[in-house]
């Protein structure tokens, strides 16, 4: 009986979550820029503008690409990874307790909040993404990727990595409120450390060893392979990149479902 | 049709765990209205919410074969810095329901106006009642979990949501806290009664009002 | 226990589980019991990680076949001793050195069309790939394309390039030692070519414009003394210089003897007559001698030329000494050629690269491919990763049921 009950209920439970994820995502649009006229368009403009401020700063200060013909390109491959993955982790570190109050209803659950949030930035990379390579290739700074699928494949890798981070820090948060202040510090080196504005190949061996622990490294890495036609990366390993990431994940839900008893919710 | 099969609930707060249900197995009677009562801290909102699916049990499960509101209350889950018509859209289409409905049908109904423009932080208790209230008549449920929301807003206000809910209860059922013996006497015709020696069942609300009576 | 539905009647208290010991009975369904959702778990779990592991590991155990290594290490030494400044120790920028290029293209050269394409000239590649010897699965298709057999051979050839230590080194695939050993040392000897093509390229472009200038010096020292050449047949004389300087001296040597007469005709005038015999007769010798020496002064100076058209002898000196000048300015020149083609040659037979082989390839032993235990291990930890994250997000679904 109860067997009949859950593959009956599959179908409208699967419309549930639907029905669930489309409303908190279209929540989450009117939410993070509610009054403003613009509305979610700044979601998509703001770090828009703050990669080509970084990237003309950026410009003005090294002049000569680490490779390529086109700095702002060479920037961009790795700024907008390491934006995807830094936005993934602080935002849904705070998503469950942004949406606290629609907790309430019955059919949100935190993990709704978290996919939502996760679902929701990741389709705003792909936007900005688009935007800032569609841009640098009007504007005659760059060509189209060389192997469109490896540009992807890290798109995807660095969302499941940022996913991964972002569920345990909102799970850390959850335990202890600190984290909120030392999780951005302890992200804030991977702007150095990630490869944004070097090839990690012309790096001593010495510090290519510490730096490949680096899985942003990795994504970046994976990303210029796949955008340059002649990138060979020999840091790049991308079974790292995918098993940490899928770790992250793993552990970021396994302790939602664990913390979940503590009467937190 | 409500069931709890051994469902146990446990709150920590600074490290001391308080046990507010420990393997309660119950089952709602079928087309009936159950009133939740007891004192301040006895569980009713929690056994609410368990109900409602908001939160779950530590042990044990809760089988669910009716569609529920979320339980209605004063703190309801608001998005503060999203408008009244906002609230409204999103908590339409977690429900499945036709948006553009459920707006008019609140805006008509709380007469709250031109404040459901405004962001909900802004409202007062009475207002959000008054929108919580509106929304969940505006879908369907089986069943209406209510806590202690009635006998808010004005007297105008209070008789016609009472009328809007008898309204309602030809098809739907309450499952209902609330410390007005009034509100209890109109819509019910039995209750549990939440002490602190037990959770008790009584088949007949006089009965059930007489016990709550004689803990005090 | 039950406290249910509303058949009792009667105000009933019904005492919850717990408070009262006795009365307990139903009042907790065990936990552990097996629901159908714990079944479907398992079941998924036996399809997505314990079936594919044991899959795999009833392919790796009885089908898989034995893949063989062999492979090289070398590094491409310049004969020049590089010396590591401070600067490149620190940066690791030392490297980029022209080694280090040469080590790139080596690695692209490894995985080339090229080698493909020469390999098959020397060993027959595809016949061994896709013979008997290999399983169904790492079986390379007969009669593959060249872009097949390339892309093949990427996943049997594996280089690294080690750039701090300047070390290449590779390691071939193939299905029986003898056959790896080959290949090892066919691709050991192409990337030999390769370096010493390179090395020999880069060579022959440092001496060439040495060379070229070279060339032209000799080319232009020739020009020179194909005019001189020319200037001593036409004007039939070896030496104008010399030949002044003769007549310069037989000029020199009349005016002495007419000096001479003269103080002889002074001399016999004081003492003879006038129209004495031998006065007479030096008189006429000296009008002889000046009329010889007048002659002589225009045969060196005299703008009129004598019938057969040669030029004056002060002019043959005028363009002797220009073509003169331009000799010893073409052999300078010549010379300070040489010897920077020299230096050229130096330099270039200093910056010139080989391969420095510290392994050479052997005849292995034992398979170091497939690693059975590994790649079973390292599936079913992957598939039950993936599973895992699955099932959580399935629960996470399932829990709007609760």
């Amino acid at each position: 009986m109860r067997s009949a009950t859950i593959s009956d209920s599959w179908r409208a439970l699967a419309a549930l979550q639907m029905r669930v994820a489309a409303s908190l995502i279209l929540r989450e649009t009117r939410a993070t820029f509610g009054t403003s006229h613009l509305g979610y368009l700044w979601a998509i403009i703001t770090p828009v503008a703050s990669i080509v401020l970084l990237t003309v700063i950026f410009t003005y200060a090294a002049r000569h690409p680490p490779f390529g013909t086109s700095l702002a390109l060479f920037f961009a491959t790795g700024i907008i990874m390491l934006q995807l993955v830094l936005r993934l982790a602080e935002s849904l570190m705070t998503a469950v307790e942004a949406n606290r109050a629609l907790l309430a209803y019955p059919p949100i659950k935190r993990t709704d909040v978290l996919f939502a949030r996760a679902i929701l930035i990741v389709l705003t990379y792909l936007v900005i993404a688009g935007v800032i390579y569609g841009g640098l290739i009007a504007l005659g700074m760059a060509t189209p990727p060389a192997h469109l699928e490896d540009v992807l494949f890290a798109f995807v890798a660095a969302s499941l990595l940022g996913t991964g981070m972002g569920l345990i820090n909102a799970m850390l948060l959850n335990r202890w409120d600190s984290w909120r202040r030392i999780a951005p510090i302890l992200t804030k080196p991977l702007f150095f450390i990630s490869g944004v504005f070097f090839v990690p190949d012309y790096l001593p061996p010495q510090i290519i060893e510490w730096l490949q622990w680096n899985p942003v490294l990795h994504a970046i890495e994976w990303t210029r392979e796949g955008y340059y036609p002649g990138y060979e990366s020999q840091v790049l390993d991308k079974t790292f990149l995918l098993l940490t990431s899928l770790i992250l994940v793993f552990i970021g839900l396994a302790a939602e479902r664990l913390t979940r008893r503590n009467g937190g919710l | 049709m409500i069931e709890l099969h051994a469902v146990s609930k446990a709150y920590f707060a600074k490290g001391i765990r308080k046990q507010v249900f420990d393997g309660l197995t119950f089952t709602f009677p079928a087309n009936r209205n159950v009133a939740l009562l007891g004192p301040n801290g006895a569980g009713k909102s929690t056994l609410l919410r368990l109900i409602s699916g908001a939160e779950s049990p530590d042990t044990g499960r809760i089988v669910r074969r009716a569609s529920l509101s979320w339980p209605l209350g004063f703190s309801g889950g608001f998005n503060g810095s999203m408008t009244g018509i906002e609230n409204i859209r999103f908590v339409a289409r977690t429900y499945g329901a036709d948006s553009d409905e459920v707006v008019d049908h609140v805006a008509e109904f709380s007469e709250l106006g031109t404040s459901l423009r405004l962001p909900v932080k802004t409202y007062s208790t009475g207002m959000r009642s008054r929108l919580a209230f509106s929304m969940s008549l505006a879908i369907n449920f089986d069943y209406y979990l209510i806590d202690e929301i009635l006998g808010v807003g004005d007297a105008s206000f209070r008789k016609k949501s009472n009328v809007a809910l008898r309204e309602k209860l030809p098809h739907s059922r309450l499952i209902m806290a609330s410390h007005s013996m009034s509100h209890v006497r109109e819509l019910c015709d039995c209750g549990l009664l939440l002490s602190p020696d037990g959770i008790w069942f009584f088949d007949n609300v006089e009965d059930l009002i007489n016990a709550y009576a004689r803990l005090h | 226990m039950s406290i249910a539905t509303g058949e009792e009647a009667k105000p009933k208290l019904v005492p919850l589980p717990g408070t009262v010991g006795g009365v307990l009975l139903t009042g907790r369904t065990p936990a552990s019991r097996l629901r159908p959702r714990h079944r479907i778990l398992f079941a998924s779990f036996v399809i997505c990680v314990l079936l594919p592991a044991f899959l795999s590991a009833v392919y790796y155990v009885a089908f898989a076949s034995d893949r063989y290594v062999a492979g090289a290490g070398f590094a491409i030494r310049s004969t020049e001793a590089t010396g590591t400044d401070m600067i490149g120790a620190i940066t690791g920028l030392s490297t980029a050195h022209s080694t280090t290029s040469d080590a790139y293209i080596l690695l692209k050269y490894l995985g080339s069309r090229d080698i493909v394409e020469r390999l098959s000239q020397d060993f027959p590649l595809q016949e061994h790939y896709s013979s008997e010897e290999a399983d169904w699965l790492m079986r390379l298709d007969e009669g593959s394309s060249i872009e097949n057999l390339v892309n093949y051979w990427n996943r049997r050839i594996h280089a690294n390039y080690n750039s701090a230590s300047g070390i290449v080194t590779f390691e071939v695939e193939a299905f029986d030692p003898v056959a790896a050993e080959r290949l090892a040392s066919l691709v050991l000897a192409y990337c030999r070519d390769m370096v010493n093509h390179l090395s020999g390229e880069a060579r022959r472009d440092a001496v060439a414009f040495s060379a070229a200038e070279v060339e032209r010096a000799e080319g232009r020292l020739k020009t020179v003394l194909e005019a001189i050449r020319q200037f001593r047949e036409t004007e039939q004389s070896l030496d104008p210089a010399g030949s002044a300087r003769i007549r310069l001296e037989l000029v020199g040597g009349l005016e002495r003897q007419l000096a001479d007469l003269r103080a002889r005709i002074s001399a016999l005038q004081a003492s003879l007559d006038k129209d004495a015999p031998s006065l007479r007769s030096l008189t006429r010798q000296a009008e002889a001698l000046e009329q010889q020496i007048a002659r002589e002064r225009a045969g060196m100076t005299a703008h009129t030329a004598d019938a057969a058209g040669s030029a004056t002898l002060s002019n043959q000196l005028a363009v002797y000494e220009t073509l003169e000048v331009e000799r010893s300015f073409a052999q300078q020149y010549y010379a300070s050629a040489l010897s920077s083609l020299e230096t050229a040659r130096i330099n270039a037979d200093r910056h010139q690269r080989y391969l420095a082989v510290y392994s050479a390839p052997v005849v292995p032993e034992q398979a170091a491919y497939p690693r059975r235990v590994l790649n079973i291990l390292l599936l079913a930890a992957g598939l039950t990763l993936v599973w895992a994250i699955g099932a959580l997000i399935g629960y996470a679904v399932r829990d709007h049921l609760r």
